[in-house]
């Protein structure tokens, strides 16, 4: 038996469900790849008139600015919050009732939803990849960090998923956690350092950041891009990314064991 | 051994308490006051291999709340059970392979997805193997009529057709227990009778058993030899359709139609009745009476009255089941 063959065939199922699901509301994808446009031209004017015409601020150059903006923003393309939106509506709705009686764990069940929209998504790099270059900033990074970026992107993913998650179990307590997930929202751009990189925070607030996992998502990840990390540095966003991933998995399924007690199936 | 065990099971939900008068919203958000309500308060039973039990009772008496504990989706406050051996809500994901669950109101498919793919789906994850697959989808599809509507999306079917899905999907996997809650609830009279037969043929080839819940009771005179009874989360009646009559309605409805001149010899037998006998209603030249089995054999009742009345047709009924639960509930209602 090969390792693919002893993996649950419930996981290539939902993964593949989710991707179809996702295409049946192919009419969205223009409009978001022309939000995503609109979005990358945004940072870009806003951030050259910031700089109005200096080379560098607090040591970083306008150039390595814009890569982060702009890559920054395709992350959060792909580190959806999809996994918090469908527990709360599962939750709200009592379809979780269904998930309960599978052969197959509820939280791999959403964790395989998460995998498929974010394998669904992975198309528009085909647009959005070369589109974000033009319109934003991106310059390919040096081969030598090339490896060491996918590695973080990875574990980036796998962070978001894992904070998204936690989001999303707090509708076992209070049903609508939508206010919540909205607020939580706008803060995320800023607390994962999409919108401001966390060199440009002051030094408070950037140790405060430094300390959370929100910046192991988009933070870490897009500096190791920008090479603004050097030498042995260069694996200590790895091993952080590792140590939240050990966390965050930790409290997710103490905070799923008592979740399991506060069941309420909606709706009778 | 029974394949189902429920030994004082208790379900309580607690729900922040309502602060009532001025700024009540408010208050209501700070207050840290709980009610406790038991939805099910010390239900036992125990099933067998191969029954098919009608589960009983008004709405909020708790049924869909018992069968959330057995299918392992809630864990109950106290108490235990055991499906199949299986302690449910603590080995749910094992639990569910031996198990096959339609609740009528809400759907377990995938609704933007056509039926067949919700069923392929279905299929893996339960690891059927793929010729079984094959061969249970194709009786599937011929019992239930489904190869119309197989590639349609499930949000394009009707109640109907949705239900038939749900009920296939849940037998895909040739579960030895299904949970049935509410099967039949808003299908037309040919959609129910669709059901029934279905869940008769698959109790009968494969010996399925099944836990029904329903407020339909033609569904509960076909199908079940016997019925639980619930209300206000506890066990009212377990036992057979019949010891229910017997148990709560113990007389039989005697109508009594008399020759064309025997309307003076009626009349004076409505005035002089024979023991356990009382009039239900008259009509001229005919009376219905009720018999009451604890005091006198039908069989004495009506020799009793042809030695009074020349009788020229004679029908002997038993009281309605529907009558007979409507008065348990009612009756509930006021005691409680």
């Amino acid at each position: 038996m090969t390792i693919l063959q002893r993996i649950n065939p419930a996981w290539w199922e939902l993964i593949r469900v989710t991707a179809r699901e996702f295409y049946a509301y192919r009419a969205q994808i223009p409009l978001s790849c022309l939000i995503f446009l609109v979005q990358f031209y945004v940072l870009r004017v806003v951030w050259e008139a910031a700089y109005a015409g200096r080379s560098e601020v607090d040591g970083i150059s306008e150039q390595v600015l814009l890569i982060y903006l702009t890559l920054s923003a395709l992350h959060r393309v792909y580190f959806s919050e999809v996994i918090a939106w469908t527990i709360q509506q599962r939750v709200s709705t009592g379809a979780v009732a269904h998930d309960l009686v599978r052969p197959f764990g509820f939280l791999k069940q959403m964790m395989a939803l998460q995998i498929g929209s974010t394998i669904s998504r992975l198309a528009f790099l085909i647009i959005l990849g070369p589109a974000a270059a033009v319109v934003g900033s991106l310059d390919p990074p040096a081969p030598a960090n090339l490896g060491l970026y996918l590695a973080s992107l990875l574990l980036a993913w796998i962070v978001n998923m894992l904070i998204w998650m936690h989001i999303g179990l707090l509708s076992f307590w209070v049903v609508h956690v939508n206010g919540i997930r909205a607020m939580f929202a706008v803060a995320n751009g800023f607390l994962v350092g999409a919108l401001v990189p966390l060199w440009l925070m002051p030094d408070a607030l950037r140790i405060v950041l430094q300390a959370l996992p929100f910046q192991a998502t988009v933070f870490l990840p897009v500096s190791i891009y920008t090479e603004q990390q050097t030498g042995r540095d260069v694996l200590l966003p790895l091993l952080q990314q590792a140590g939240w991933i050990g966390l965050l998995v930790f409290t997710a399924n103490a905070v799923w064991r008592r979740a399991q007690h506060k069941i309420v199936v909606q709706g009778g | 051994m029974p394949l189902i065990e429920a030994h004082d099971l208790v379900k309580t939900f607690a729900r922040t308490k309502r602060v009532e008068g001025r700024f009540s919203a408010l208050r209501t958000l700070v207050t840290r006051e709980q009610e406790t309500t038991a939805a099910v308060d010390g239900v036992s039973f125990a099933i067998d291999e191969g029954e098919i039990v009608g589960y009983l009772g008004p709405n909020g008496a708790g049924k869909s709340t018992t069968i959330k504990m057995l299918t392992g989706i809630l864990v109950p406050s106290s108490g235990t059970a055991t499906v199949a051996g299986l302690v449910p809500w603590d080995e749910r994901e094992r639990n569910a392979l031996n198990i096959g669950v339609v609740f009528g109101q809400r759907s377990q498919l995938w609704w933007d997805l056509p039926l067949d793919e919700s069923f392929r789906l279905i299929g893996r994850m339960y690891r059927v193997p793929p010729d079984r697959y094959r061969a249970n989808l194709a009786m599937l599809t011929e019992l239930l009529d489904m190869a119309p509507f197989l590639a349609t999306p499930v949000r394009q079917l009707s109640l109907g057709q949705r239900m038939r899905g749900d009920l296939a999907a849940a037998m895909l996997y040739e579960p030895s227990i299904l949970f049935l809650d509410e099967p039949t609830v808003g299908l037309d009279v040919v959609g129910k009778e669709r059901m029934r037969t279905f869940i008769e043929e698959v109790n009968r080839e494969r010996k399925t058993t099944v836990l029904l819940t329903t407020h339909d009771l033609d569904d509960v005179e076909r199908l079940c030899r016997r019925i639980l009874i619930i209300d206000h989360g506890r066990v009212l009646f377990d036992g057979a359709l019949a010891g229910l009559k017997q148990r709560y309605a113990p007389h039989r409805l005697l109508e009594i139609t008399v020759a064309g001149d025997g309307q003076p010899a009626l009349d004076q037998l409505l005035v002089d009745l024979p023991a356990g006998v009382a009039v239900a209603s008259t009509d001229p030249l005919k009376a219905l009476f009720h018999v009451d089995l604890d005091v006198v054999p039908v069989a004495t009742a009506i020799a009793d009255i042809s030695a009074r009345v020349p009788v020229a047709d004679l029908a002997v009924r038993e009281p309605e089941t529907e009558g007979i639960i409507r008065e348990i509930y009612e009756a509930r209602a006021v005691t409680a």
